[in-house]
This record gives structure tokens, sequence and C-alpha cells, in this order.
């Protein structure tokens, strides 16, 4: 019995600190997700920024059409000048719609990045807890195949359900806004 | 217009670009500081597995060999025995467990079949059994236990085969060496039986040597079928027994054994030629030792040993051994007379004794019945006391009486003298008795007196000593070893009537003081190695010399020193 429950409680342990270390490397990740957000965003307004500008040289630039129609007692609103500003109206909307798309990209980039991030978090910590079931279903099975006299004793199954009690302790999924990272 | 107007412009203000910090590397720091941690825990988990695994194999071998089936148990199984042997194959424990088990069975199966083995052994050896046998009884020891081990486990099954099977092949070598041995000694015994009939012959079959059969038959002549003569001397069958003595020997171990019957068989021959030669001088000394030195021979017999079969040295040898055999015969016939004398004398003596008694107390059966014993052992003595019973009493002669009396005043008187005047006639029965009374009491009265000055001679009292010393003891013992003497003396009636008793005492105590006087090396040799406690004891150096020591000794008051070392002091006196 003592060969089979020493080398499982041994392994559970071994595998709390493996658990342990995997939150951490978790926390890591959640933290770079979080980053990534933030950076998406950044960038995000740096198209919308652009945009504006766009618009504003789009204006600008009818202004200065309608200005210069005016000047040259053109009628602003038809014919060639008409035709300028709405040559500009239409470069002007193609280039802040391209800012809009870059905006957009830049964001879900970012999103999708971060949810990367917290996949590979949560996969750390699965890999993290299957180690552990593997790292004591192994030394229980270890155990197991030590063998003893036969007056009763832990059965491959109950090494099993064993192991996974104590992995439960550790566990729970990874959730970057849970308090201590899981729930 | 639209240059009047003031339009906003931009400061510029431009979006920063967020810096990356790279979380996930702390993360991973942080994970790998867990690392070392959970490896030392895996080798400690690993340490424990192989230290639960060492301690599972000696557990199991402990547990497989106290639960390993036994024979009668694996007999007594029903169905499957493979159940009754400890452990398994899927654990460590369980494959310790079975191999101790294997181990353990295999172990006790050896022993067992090794006991049967022996036991077959002693019982081929009891019974004298053939090699076929013991083979075929020692393969099936061997397969009825490994058929039992081959159900268990085919490897220890043949594991077990192997080792029983050099057990089994020593067995059998065993066996047929000592059956060789068996049948070389049946053989030998056999040659040796043949030499020894032979050579002695067998008395309780009625069988008699070859030697003796040689000599009594003599040469011998017979015919063929075809009549041609056959002629066999004596000479001639004895080397033909030689011979066959030689190879007989020739095939036994015992060469020195073989060699005995050889020299016993050739002295036998020598003997028994030189007997048949004695017998033949002895049946008539003169004429046939002179028949024997000229060759003419009359006895056939005779004639064709002495000049046919023997040669000079063999003539030599057993004329002499007849000679030998003459004096024997000579001297056995003197001893047998001599012999026959001293018988007669006893029964004369005892005779004459008898006659006394029976005169003295009046008893005439007793006394007729000496007489006729008298009659044939002394019948010149038988005739004086016959005439004299026959003449009657008589009167006594004075002048004899008077002789006799003076003989018992000065102790001289002897039953002979008394017996021999009334045999003549010179006094009447009643003073016979009187005086022969009298000549009892006084040779009684010698030998007690006897007895007196041996222990006087001796230097012992006549009282009984209640605490000897040990010269004392000494001497007790030599008064004791005379009158032992004394009395065989007394009652045997051989003795002379003028034997003296006194006389005896004083030659035998004289002899013995003289013996007793010279102290052996051994006591000299004790009373030197004591003379240095003796001159302690007197106060003296304890290597004083025999002269200081003799002279403080004679000096000293001390009754104790004087007990303790007087004998010692006496021997050391006579040594120096």
């Amino acid at each position: 019995m003592a060969q089979v429950a020493v080398p499982v409680g041994m392994a559970a342990i071994s595998g709390a600190v493996g658990i342990q270390g995997a939150k951490a490397e978790a926390r890591g990740l959640g933290a770079q997700a979080t980053q990534t957000r933030m950076q998406a965003r950044s960038e995000a307004l740096k198209y919308k920024q652009q945009g504006v500008q766009v618009l504003d040289n789009m204006l600008r630039t009818m202004a200065t059409q309608r200005a210069a129609a005016g000047a040259g007692n053109i009628d602003a609103y038809s014919g060639s000048a008409a035709f300028m500003r709405v040559m500009t109206q239409k470069a002007g909307a193609g280039e802040y719609y391209t800012t809009r798309e870059g905006q957009t990209i830049v964001t879900r980039q970012g999103e999708l990045q971060a949810m990367e991030y917290e996949r590979q978090a949560s996969a750390v910590m699965k890999a993290a807890r299957n180690q552990a079931i593997m790292g004591m279903m192994q030394a229980g099975v270890g155990g197991m195949n030590i063998g003893g006299a036969p007056t009763g004793g832990m059965t491959p199954t109950t090494i099993q359900q064993a192991a996974s009690a104590q992995v439960q302790g550790f566990g729970g999924i990874y959730d970057p806004l849970a308090p201590g990272g899981f729930r | 217009m639209a240059e009047r107007l003031k339009r906003y412009r931009p400061l510029g203000v431009s979006i920063p670009t967020v810096p990356t910090v790279d979380y996930v590397a702390t993360g991973r720091a942080q994970a790998r500081a867990m690392a070392p941690i959970q490896r030392g825990l895996d080798s400690m988990t690993n340490f424990a597995l192989k230290k639960f695994e060492e301690k599972a194999l000696i557990e199991g071998a402990e547990y497989g060999a106290q639960n390993a089936p036994t024979k009668q148990q694996l007999q007594d199984a029903q169905g499957d025995i493979e159940d009754l042997v400890p452990g398994d194959q899927t654990t460590v424990f369980g494959r310790a467990a079975r191999k101790a088990a294997l181990g353990s069975m295999m172990t006790n199966f050896e022993v067992s079949a090794r006991e049967e083995m022996i036991n077959l052994q002693t019982q081929a050896q009891l019974q004298d059994m053939d090699v076929a046998t013991f083979t075929e009884q020692s393969n099936a020891i061997i397969d009825g236990y490994t058929s039992t081990l081959q159900d268990i486990s085919p490897a220890t099954a043949l594991k077990f085969r192997a080792t029983m099977a050099t057990v089994g092949n020593s067995a059998l070598l065993a066996h047929s060496k000592e059956q060789i041995k068996k049948q070389q000694e049946a053989e030998e015994f056999a040659h040796m039986s043949a030499m020894d009939i032979m050579v002695n012959g067998d008395a309780t079959r009625g069988i008699p040597s070859s030697v003796a059969t040689i000599i009594s038959e003599g040469s011998t002549t017979t015919y063929d079928a075809f009549g041609n003569m056959q002629h066999v001397s004596v000479r001639e069958k004895i080397d033909t027994v030689r011979n066959n003595l030689k190879e007989l020997g020739f095939s036994v171990r015992d060469k020195a054994g073989a060699e005995k019957y050889l020299k016993t068989f050739d002295a036998k021959v020598a003997e028994a030629m030189n007997a048949e030669v004695a017998n033949f001088v002895l049946a008539n000394p003169l004429k046939n030792l002179k028949a024997l030195k000229s060759g003419d021979i009359k006895d056939p017999k005779m004639q064709d040993l002495w000049v046919g079969n023997m040669d000079e040295v063999q003539k030599s040898n057993a004329i002499s051994a007849a000679y030998s055999a003459l004096s024997e015969e000579q001297q056995r016939e003197n001893a047998l007379e001599a012999q026959r004398e001293k018988d007669l004398k006893k029964q004369a003596d005892k005779a004459y004794v008898n006659i006394v008694d029976a005169l003295q107390s009046g008893d005439e059966q007793a006394r007729d019945a000496a007489l006729s014993v008298l009659r044939i052992s002394d019948p010149s003595k038988y005739e004086e006391f016959s005439k004299r019973i026959q003449t009657g009493d008589v009167n006594d002669d004075a002048r004899t009486v008077v002789i006799l009396e003076q003989q018992l005043a000065d102790r001289q008187l002897r039953s002979s003298f008394v017996t021999s005047e009334y045999l003549a006639g010179n006094i009447g029965l009643t003073t016979f008795k009187t005086y022969m009374n009298a000549a009892s009491a006084l040779t009684d009265k010698r030998y007690q007196a006897a007895g007196t000055r041996a222990k006087f001679l001796l230097g012992l009292p006549d009282t009984p000593l209640i605490n000897p010393r040990g010269s004392e003891r000494k001497a007790q013992q030599k008064v004791a070893a005379i009158m032992v003497e004394l009395q065989a003396k007394q009652f045997d009636p051989t003795t002379p009537e003028d034997f003296d008793p006194l006389a005896f005492v004083e030659e035998r105590a004289s002899k013995l003081l003289a013996d007793m006087d010279k102290a052996t090396d051994k006591e000299i040799a004790n009373a030197t190695r004591q003379m240095p406690k003796i001159a302690t004891a007197l106060g003296l150096d304890k290597n004083a010399s025999y002269s200081e020591i003799a002279a403080a000794f004679a000096n000293t008051s001390n009754p104790v020193i004087r007990d303790t070392y007087e004998d010692t002091m006496d021997i050391l006196a006579e040594a120096n």
C-alpha cells in the first residue's frame, strides 16, 4: 500500500509544483493578452486619427476648390468644379475607409493575438494538470507494478481516482479576471 | 475670405505607440523556477519507487520462499497446481515471490529427490540391483519431480532436470562402481576361498586340502580309452596345484595374501612330506630309518614319495623331522610315565592318609576303601597294612612307647614314624591313635608357630595393628603371602612329613626381607626429590646435603616431622 501511496503523494506534490509554474506562465500570458489588446486599441486610434486627417484633408481640398472656383467666378456647384469636388470626396472617402479598415484590422488582430495568448495560458494550465495527473498515475501504476503480498490494496482504479482528486485541488479553468487567475 | 478667417491649426498630437512589455517571458521565468523543484520531486518519486521495488524484491522473495507449496500440497492439489504457487508475472513482488517459490520448490524437490536417490542407492546395494533397473528407477524419480515442475514452470523444470540428471548420473556411476567392486570382490573372494580350500581344505564340508590329498594318494597311474598309460607323479601334482594357486593369486589385489597362501602351500607340502616320512619312521624306527638311508623301501607309497618325488634337501629335512618326532614321542612317553607315577603317588598318599584316619576313627568301611586304592597305587604299602590289620591288635612295646614319648617331648614326633611302628607291630591301635593325634596336633602347632615367626621376622607384633604405617602395611602384605603359601603346604597331601614350617617361613621371610630392604629406583628418586622439603622443615637450607639432613633429623624432637619423613629418610639412608 505504501509503495503506491508514497509515490502518488510525491507525484501529486510534483504536479502541484508544476501547476504553480504553469499558473505563473499563464498569468504572464494573460497579462500579455491584455497588453496586446491595449496595443491594438492604440493602433486603432492611430488609424482613427489618420482617418480624421484624411477627412480634414478632403474638406480642406474641397474648400480650396470652392474658394478657387469662387475666385474665378466659376460655379463651384456645377460643372468641373463640382466634378472636382466629387473627385476629391471620392479620393478622400477611399482613403478614409482605408483607415477605417486599418483600424478594424488592427483591432481584430490585437484581439486575436490576445485570445491566442489566453489560449496558450489555458493550454499551459491544461498541460500542467495533465502532467500532474499522468505523473500521479505513472507513480501509482509504478507502485502497483511493485505489488505486495495478497492482503488487499489499491487497484489501478482507486489510484486514478486518488490522482484526480489531488489534481482538482489545484485545478480550475484559467480566467485572468478571476482572483488568482482561475475559476 | 477664407484667408481672413482663423482656422484651427492642429498641434500634431499623435497617438503614442504603447511600449511592449514581455509578460510571457516573466511568466515563463517564474515557471522555470518551479521546474527544478518538480524535477527534484520527480527524482524523489523515482527513488521511492526504486526503493519500494528493492523492498518488494526482498519481501517477495521471502513471501515466495515461505509460501512455496510442498510436494504433498502439490500432490493433493485438485485442478490447476499453478494456483498453488505464490506470486505472479505482473508485479515486482509477484515475480520475486514466484521466482523464490520456484527456487524453494526446486530446492525442496532436489532435496527430496536426492533423498530418494540415496534411498534407491541403499536399496540397490542391499538388493544387489542391476544397473539397468537402477537407471530406470533413478529416471522415474527425476521424471516424477520434473513433470510436477513442468506444469508450473518449464524453465525451472528444465533446470531441475539438468541438476538432478547430474545427481542421477553420479548415483548411477557410484552404483556401477559399487557393482563392479562387488563383482571384483566376489571374484576375489571366490579365488581366495578356492586358494584357501586348496591349501587348507574345508573341514565343514569334508574337503581335505590339496596337499593332504596329493600326499595320501601318491603318484597315480591311469589308462585312457585307448589304453595309453598316464602317470602323474606327486611332484607333478604339487606343481599343478601350485601353478593353479599362482593363477588364482594373479587375479586378486591382495598380493600379500596370495603370496601367503603360496608360502603356506609350500610349507604344508614340506610338512606333509616330513609327516609322512616321520610316520613311516615311527612305525619301526630302526628298520625304517635304515631302509630310508639305503633306499630299499618295501612300502610302495613311501618308495614312490622318497625315491621319485623328494629331492635331497627335502629328504634331509624329512630325516631331521623324523628324528625330532622320535625324540618328541619319547619325551611324551616319559612325561606320561612321570605323570602316571605322580598320580599314583598322589593316590597312594591320599589313601595312606585315609587309612590312618580310618584306623583312628575305627571306620572299617573307609579303611577298606582306602586299602583298595592303596593296592593299586602302592602295592608294597598295601601289603604292610593288610598284614598288620589281619594280625589284629598287639601289646605295646615299652621301648617303642618310650621313643615315641621322647620324640613328642622333643616336638619331633612324626605321624609317619607312628605309622611305621604300628605297621611293624610295635604298638597297638589305641597307642597308634594317641600318638597320631599328638603328631597331628604337633604339626598344627608347628604351622601356627611358623605364622607367628613370620610376623616376628618381618617386624610385626602378634597383635593386630590399628593404624599401620607404610612399611608395616608392606610387611603385613608379605606375611599374608607367606601364610597363604604355608596353608597350601599344610593341606597339600603330597607335602612331605618332614616338612618344616618354621624353616620354610624363615627362608621365605629372609628372602622377602632382603627384597624389602632394597628400595626401588623410583622410591629413591622420590625420596631424593623430597630432600629440599625435609631440609626446609628441619630449618636447614633447601640445598643441604644428606648428611646434614640426616644429622638434623636424628636430633629433631618434632614428632610430626619424624612420622612424616621417617620412611623417606630410611630410603635415603639406604641410598646413601
